[in-house]
């Protein structure tokens, strides 16, 4: 079969053993029709190209790997984040939700602590009762703070006061 | 083919191309002028909406804090519960929906099925302001029953807290929907504390989903300011407990207070009482609506008249809602005298010593003027008479000012003239309405009007003016709002303190406080008396006279220490229906309480006098593990009743306990052995003098611990702190009040 021969054929000459199909074309065609242009190759020529090919396919496929790699990647960061975010906002809302709970359960606490309840609590359950004037004492701080010494001049001994001196 | 028919061709295949280009390219631009421009807006929203997620991030409303940063109103995130009718196809549905919604939300079952059988309607709120726990177990009961997704919504709503719920409610006001502000402060600086709403925008991508933080734009909202009033809470808490018990107790229509700062005008404590809950404002107060029930409904139980009663359960709603301290005006009576002896001692025609004789009457024109006490009072200088309240002295004085120099005064002292207070509807004085101005001010009109009839002023007024005396002459601007605080606590806006004039010299205001402290030592005011602190103020009792002769405003206005004033003070009680109507008796003691309790909390020193201090009570000390002999001994040479409960020797137990205190006399009970507490039965104590009231309770193995003026004639006990018929330990204390019945109008 042709595909298995070895022979190169020049598609931009005619030749004379033209394929098979050819053959059922009308002699006034044929005789019309370019004769191929046959090129032999060495193997170690074939091989080369092979290699060559194999190269250029390995790269472009390489390429194309990188490239869906990247896409990929790409695609998965976007979900990644997307993700992210979903949860950012979740977690957000929460926040706002949780907020909105400590503000409403420190009303409720200032609520059961404001004055005139402790005032009822303390006075009807515990029996504590109000505080007398009498019983507070007032200091007067209006003349700021001072130092005051105490005790006058000191009594030393002859002994304490000949330390002194060294 | 000619070459003529060559050109036609090719001409008419040239106005082909035309023809096509132009009907091509037309409908192309066509298009793009009716995408663009005809229709863009159109589009733009279509494709914003397709493309973009805009969202609203309310801002919350601000913070209201007392003058010590207490938190007296914050909002809060909450949700609105809303139904779609249209969509349940059955009753069952309908009742199923109905019984869960009220179950949790805590509605009438009736009116919530109503809503739900409104099939007409996409959209009916059921509850608004729903917070979060009740929220999640109707998106519970939601998410458990097929399709009721599409029955039940919920929204994103906002609820304001008031912790302390009717605490300075008049003043404070309440918010509506939305958290926008209908009454009060809550209404007066509404675009204050109202913030600014931001708005995040984010592409969403092809499943809706938002897309990254990078393809949005955040616009922050900006939070309302935050107010810190001048209102202290503790000082609000003793008004607000004074004037409600006073309004109780007097069978009263109204009663209103006001505490104020004497040197900034800043107001420490509001209050009108009966009020409302914050919280619940469209709830009417139980005194208003046992007075409704009382008048619509018959023996049997029966609502005589349906639709009068909701009106007056309207109107009741609204009354609570009203500030009278600011909003309504009353005839000052006798305070005024406060201004007309300013004017007088300021202009020079009078002096406090200055000799009088009250003959009982006085005549101006034709009209004969009659002083309270209709006797006369007598020979008495000017001081004396501003002790005794008496009129024709005070008509006097008028006369000799004079028309022009009496209302110069009457102006000056803001008569005439709102305050401008930064509160809602402050009631503004109308010319010849509430008051005369100086042409139409006849000599008859100035008499009335020299002790405070004939015209009207607010509370808020009144307590401007005679803040004005103990300041020195300043009268000052009252303001309620400290300070205007950002989200980050920085102050950005603070109240200074603004004195409008100078309306009399510091000498006379220093002789009027001097004359109106002896107003309360020892003249109408003496129910005013506190022990301890020097108390000046004047009396009112003022009538209705547009309502009935015998409907009365009793008010007292005055100011504490006299020496060197904190605070200014004003309580009224309006239409005092229990017996007592003068201001003396009635407004007196509710000031002396308020007076006491906010020298104490201000740290104010109280200066006995040494008959004060010879009626102090005392310490009782500690005897437990003493001999019986011992403890009586100690116990006796302070004055104290011993009684010794038990046959042993020693003391195992005592009442009171040590650190207590009681009054000179009073009983300490001593146990000798271990058993449960005698008790005894509280006897009815009101009604007595000082020494009757203590007797009984001596008698009945009790103390009483004895409030309020106690040492001139008359003096009676008016209330008790644990009530009659009650059984108590032996030696408990009971506190009683004590009070000087009045009952001249002063």
């Amino acid at each position: 079969m042709a595909y298995n021969r070895t022979e190169a054929v020049d598609m931009r000459r005619p030749q004379g053993s033209a394929a098979p199909a050819r053959r059922n074309i009308p002699n006034t065609r044929a005789r019309m029709a370019p004769k191929p242009h046959v090129v032999t190759k060495t193997k170690k020529q074939l091989r080369a190209e092979e290699f060559r090919s194999t190269k250029k396919a390995t790269k472009a496929l390489v390429i194309c790997s990188i490239f869906f790699l990247l896409i990929g990647f790409q695609i998965y960061n976007q979900v990644q984040v997307d993700e992210l975010d979903r949860q950012l906002d979740s977690i957000n809302q929460q926040i706002e939700v949780v907020d909105s709970e400590n503000t409403r359960l420190n009303m409720e606490l200032d609520s059961i602590i404001s004055l005139d309840k402790v005032d009822d609590y303390a006075q009807n359950v515990l029996g504590m009762v109000k505080v007398e004037n009498y019983q507070v004492s007032y200091i007067d701080l209006s003349g700021g703070d001072a130092i005051t010494k105490s005790g006058g001049k000191i009594q030393r001994s002859l002994w304490e006061t000949i330390k002194m001196v060294f | 083919m000619s070459k003529q028919q060559r050109n036609k061709l090719r001409n008419r295949a040239i106005i082909a191309l035309i023809i096509i280009c132009f009907l091509g390219f037309g409908a192309g631009a066509y298009g793009l002028v009716n995408v663009g421009i005809i229709k863009g807006e159109k589009y733009k929203s279509k494709a914003s909406k397709q493309q973009l997620s805009d969202t609203t991030v309310s801002a919350l409303r601000g913070t209201i804090y007392d003058a010590n940063m207490n938190v007296i109103a914050q909002s809060a995130d909450a949700w609105k519960i809303w139904v779609d009718p249209s969509k349940m196809k059955d009753d069952e549905t309908r009742q199923d929906v109905a019984t869960e919604l009220s179950a949790v939300l805590d509605l009438e079952y009736d009116t919530v099925l109503e809503k739900c059988s409104r099939e007409d309607y996409a959209y009916v709120l059921i509850k608004s302001q729903v917070e979060y726990e009740d929220k999640e177990a109707i998106i519970k009961f939601r998410s458990e029953h097929k399709g009721y997704n599409q029955i039940i919504g919920t929204e994103d709503d906002v609820k304001r807290y008031y912790p302390f719920g009717s605490f300075a409610s008049s003043v404070l006001g309440f918010t509506g929907s939305g958290d926008a502000g209908l009454s009060g402060l809550e209404y007066y600086y509404n675009d204050t504390l109202t913030g600014t709403a931001g708005r995040i925008v984010t592409a969403k991508n092809a499943k809706q989903f938002k897309m990254s933080s990078e393809y949005s734009a955040f616009y922050a909202a900006e939070t309302g300011l935050n107010l810190q009033l001048t209102i202290n809470q503790v000082i609000q808490y003793y008004l607000d407990t004074a004037l409600q018990t006073a309004v109780e107790e007097n069978d009263a229509t109204y009663g209103y207070g006001i505490v104020m700062d004497v040197e900034t005008g800043a107001v420490l404590a509001m209050s009108t009482k009966p009020d409302f809950d914050c919280n619940e404002p469209y709830t009417v107060n139980d005194i208003a609506l046992a007075a409704i029930d009382e008048k619509y409904t018959d023996e049997e139980g029966n609502v005589t008249d349906e639709e009068a009663k909701s009106k007056a359960i309207g109107d009741a709603r609204s009354a609570q809602w009203r500030n009278r301290t600011i909003c309504d005006s009353y005839e000052p009576g006798s305070v005024y005298k406060c201004v007309t002896a300013a004017a007088g001692l300021e202009e020079g025609v009078v002096t406090a010593d200055e000799m009088f004789n009250c003959t009982g009457s006085y005549e101006v024109a034709d009209r004969t003027y009659h002083c309270s006490h209709r006797a006369g009072h007598g020979v008495e200088d000017f001081t004396t008479s501003m002790m005794n309240s008496c009129n024709p002295i005070f008509i006097e004085v008028a006369q000799r000012l004079g028309k022009e120099t009496f209302y110069k005064y009457f102006e000056a002292f803001g008569f005439a003239e709102s305050t401008g207070i930064d509160l809602p509807a402050e009631s503004t004085p109308v010319a010849n309405v509430t008051y005369h101005t100086l042409d139409k001010l006849t000599s008859v009109a100035m008499a009335s009007e020299s002790f405070g009839q004939t015209f009207q002023a607010s509370p808020i007024q009144i307590v401007t003016a005679i803040n004005a005396i103990a300041n020195g002459g300043k009268l000052m601007q009252p303001y309620i709002v400290g300070s205007m605080l950002d989200s980050e606590g920085n102050k950005v806006f603070e109240t200074k303190p603004t004195a409008k004039r100078q309306v009399i010299s510091e000498g006379t205001a220093d002789i009027l406080k001097t004359m109106m402290e002896k107003v309360v030592s020892g003249g109408t005011a003496k129910n005013a008396y506190v022990p301890g602190y020097r108390v000046a103020g004047k009396t009112g009792t003022s009538q209705k006279l547009t309502i009935a002769e015998n409907i009365y405003v009793a008010s007292f206005c005055g100011f504490a220490p006299a020496d060197d004033p904190k605070i200014s003070v004003l309580i009224a009680i309006d239409e005092p229906k229990a017996g007592s109507f003068t201001g003396g008796s009635v407004a007196g003691p509710v000031a002396a309480e308020v007076i006491e309790n906010c020298m104490k909390y201000m740290n104010v020193e109280p200066q006995y006098t040494n008959d004060e201090l010879a009626r102090l009570d005392q310490n009782v000390d500690k005897v437990v593990g003493s001999t019986v002999t011992a403890a009586r001994k100690k116990l006796e040479s302070k004055g104290f009743t011993v009684k010794v409960i038990g046959d042993g020797s020693e003391v195992v137990k005592q009442y009171p306990n040590s650190g207590r205190t009681l009054p000179k006399n009073g009983v300490v009970v001593l146990y000798t052995e271990k058993r449960d507490p005698i008790t005894v039965t509280v006897p009815d104590l009101t009604g007595l003098s000082v020494a009757d009231a203590n007797s009984v309770a001596i008698e009945n193995g009790l103390n009483i611990r004895r409030v309020g003026y106690t040492s001139g004639n008359n003096v009676v006990s008016y209330r008790q702190s644990l009530e009659a018929n009650k059984d108590v330990e032996m030696g408990t204390v009971v506190t009683v009040y004590f009070r000087t019945e009045i009952k001249e109008e002063d």
